[in-house]
């Protein structure tokens, strides 16, 4: 019940504003971090687990950047609350089939949020809408000095925290930054993008939510190597990179533009013209639709919906949440219907307010 | 849509997937994506990354790769398996073969960020280890027999003693 807090509020990261939000969806910082007092989540006990969750309890009362958290144990939760919280980022797949002893924070705006015994006994993430990596790495920064002063983690000056996992080992920093690039797609640019970013030693994910659902030309970028560099220097480098491939999408937008016009216009016409009238429709077909459309708001075509609305359609048509709005268990098929009335619904209202009529 | 691996079962999860160069979209159903190891959230792939360690160093000659870790009692073996360590004096139990691994990993083998302003620093003194761990070595390759079974003696005294201080 705590839940439907969550469904009916936008998170921040889906605001779709923020810098460069016309291409840069959301920007995340994780500290993977260990207490020194239990062993790690694979050799702790069930009462371990307890204790440090009741002990983490506290500790949220108590900060100041946790004010108005939800405190959610995962045993508490049926299937369907945990899928919606991974489709919504706040949880990871395997957190969600994590046993007694787990739980997470949710910060407000889900800004913030720690999960508790996971892979390690806490994960602390920041999540902002558009490119703002280095406020995300401040933001966390704080949070963990905040916790730093009443828990004890397990850390050794020559390889700095320790982690469950040695991937993770040194800052246990991970930032990703999820970029939306229809033009590189489209002008088959992805691929020597793609293969830059790897040799630099970063990791590009297609997944979007869950992992079950189609790309929608969105793509995750993130630091791998957490030892030898200092958290700025990670966070600066990944900046780095990202620019790099924000200059390349915005030039493959000015070329479509400029070269092709009809032709993205006529996509764009077409995913729409779908999108408002279909009345079965997949995850993928919608996905693959929206991002056509987000392309569109982007490059002006389009001017009757805001990108916010296609953030979070991007989300509410995911099967967890459509299953929560129905407030009931749906077969795909049923899903496929009700997702297409949910995308008419929204459509249909951001067509209302502005009496603006197509050409 | 069928899975593109087993051509049975319905597709479900769609993602990318970059090999020698050439993108690759794949359509899986839930079960071959778990083999895949797609789905989960582990970008690098730990078992794979343990095995080639292993190849380079044989568990002939890793004394190391049969014991467990004294103080949660996770053994080598287990940890190969899992990729997951078992708690923080596991770095020390199997620094040996951890150090080549996070070389590999990350192209580096120090922690040069953010330091906790409290903690038990003194809790893991792989500082220690690894000159020990260097003293061993160079034993080895010098063919000093005597001196390096003193300095893997020392090492496990030192092991024994730090597990004991720390509980």
């Amino acid at each position: 019940m705590k839940l439907h807090v969550l469904l009916n509020q936008t998170g921040e990261w889906l605001r779709g504003s923020g810098p460069d939000a016309e291409i840069v969806i959301s920007c995340r910082v994780r500290l993977a971090r260990n207490l020194s007092r239990f062993p790690f989540p694979a050799k702790s006990t069930n009462e371990d687990k307890k204790k440090m969750v009741s002990l983490l309890e506290e500790l949220t009362a108590e900060s100041k950047y946790l004010k108005e958290a939800l405190f959610l144990r995962l045993n508490k939760l049926d299937e369907l609350d945990r899928q919606f919280l991974v489709e919504r980022h706040l949880i990871s797949r395997e957190h969600a089939a994590g046993e007694d002893g787990s739980a997470v924070i949710i910060g407000k705006r889900e800004l913030v949020n720690i999960m508790i015994n996971e892979e390690d006994h806490l994960r602390l993430q920041v999540l902002h809408s558009g490119f703002q990596l280095k406020e995300s790495w401040s933001l966390i920064n704080d949070l963990d000095n905040d916790f730093e002063k009443k828990l004890d983690f397990a850390f050794s000056p020559r390889l700095g925290y320790l982690t469950s996992c040695p991937t993770n080992v040194g800052t246990g920093l991970r930032g990703s930054v999820m970029l939306h690039l229809p033009a590189l797609v489209l002008t088959k640019q992805i691929n020597q993008v793609l293969q830059a970013i790897l040799k630099l030693g970063l990791a590009v994910r297609g997944l979007y939510g869950e992992g079950t659902e189609a790309s929608g030309n969105l793509f995750q970028i993130s630091n791998q190597v957490t030892l030898g560099k200092s958290e700025e220097e990670i966070i600066s480098s990944l900046e780095k990179v990202i620019r790099q491939i924000i200059g390349h999408e915005r030039n493959a937008r000015k070329l479509l533009i400029k070269d092709n016009v009809k032709q993205v216009e006529d996509r764009v016409g077409r995913a729409y013209g779908i999108l408002r009238n279909a009345h079965v429709i997949s995850s993928k077909e919608a996905i693959e639709l929206l991002s056509t459309l987000r392309m569109g708001v982007d490059l002006g075509l389009l001017t009757k919906v805001e990108r916010q609305t296609i953030n979070e359609l991007f989300l509410l048509t995911q099967p967890a949440h459509l299953q929560k709005i129905a407030g009931e268990k749906l077969s795909p098929e049923n899903r496929d219907i009700k997702r297409s009335n949910l995308i008419r619904e929204k459509l249909d209202e951001a067509d209302k307010p502005k009496k603006k009529k197509r050409k | 849509m069928l899975c593109n691996v087993c051509q049975k079962t319905e597709a479900v999860v769609h993602y990318a997937e970059i090999v020698n160069g050439q993108m690759k979209k794949m359509d899986l159903c839930e079960a071959c994506a778990v083999d895949k190891g797609v789905g989960t959230n582990v970008s690098l792939n730990m078992s794979d990354l343990l095995t080639e360690a292993s190849e380079s160093t044989s568990d002939k000659e890793n004394p190391l790769s049969k014991e467990a870790c004294s103080s949660c009692k996770m053994t080598y073996l287990e940890f190969k398996k899992s990729g997951r360590l078992g708690c923080f004096h596991c770095y020390q139990a199997f620094y040996r073969s951890l150090a080549p691994l996070l070389e590999t990993i990350h192209h580096n083998s120090r922690h040069v960020g953010k330091t906790p302003v409290k903690s038990r620093a003194d809790a893991v003194d792989l500082e220690r280890m690894q000159k020990l761990h260097e003293a061993l070595s160079e034993a080895i390759s010098n063919e000093e027999y005597e001196q390096a079974a003193k300095v893997r003696d020392q090492i496990r005294e030192f092991e024994k003693k730090q597990n004991k201080s720390s509980k």
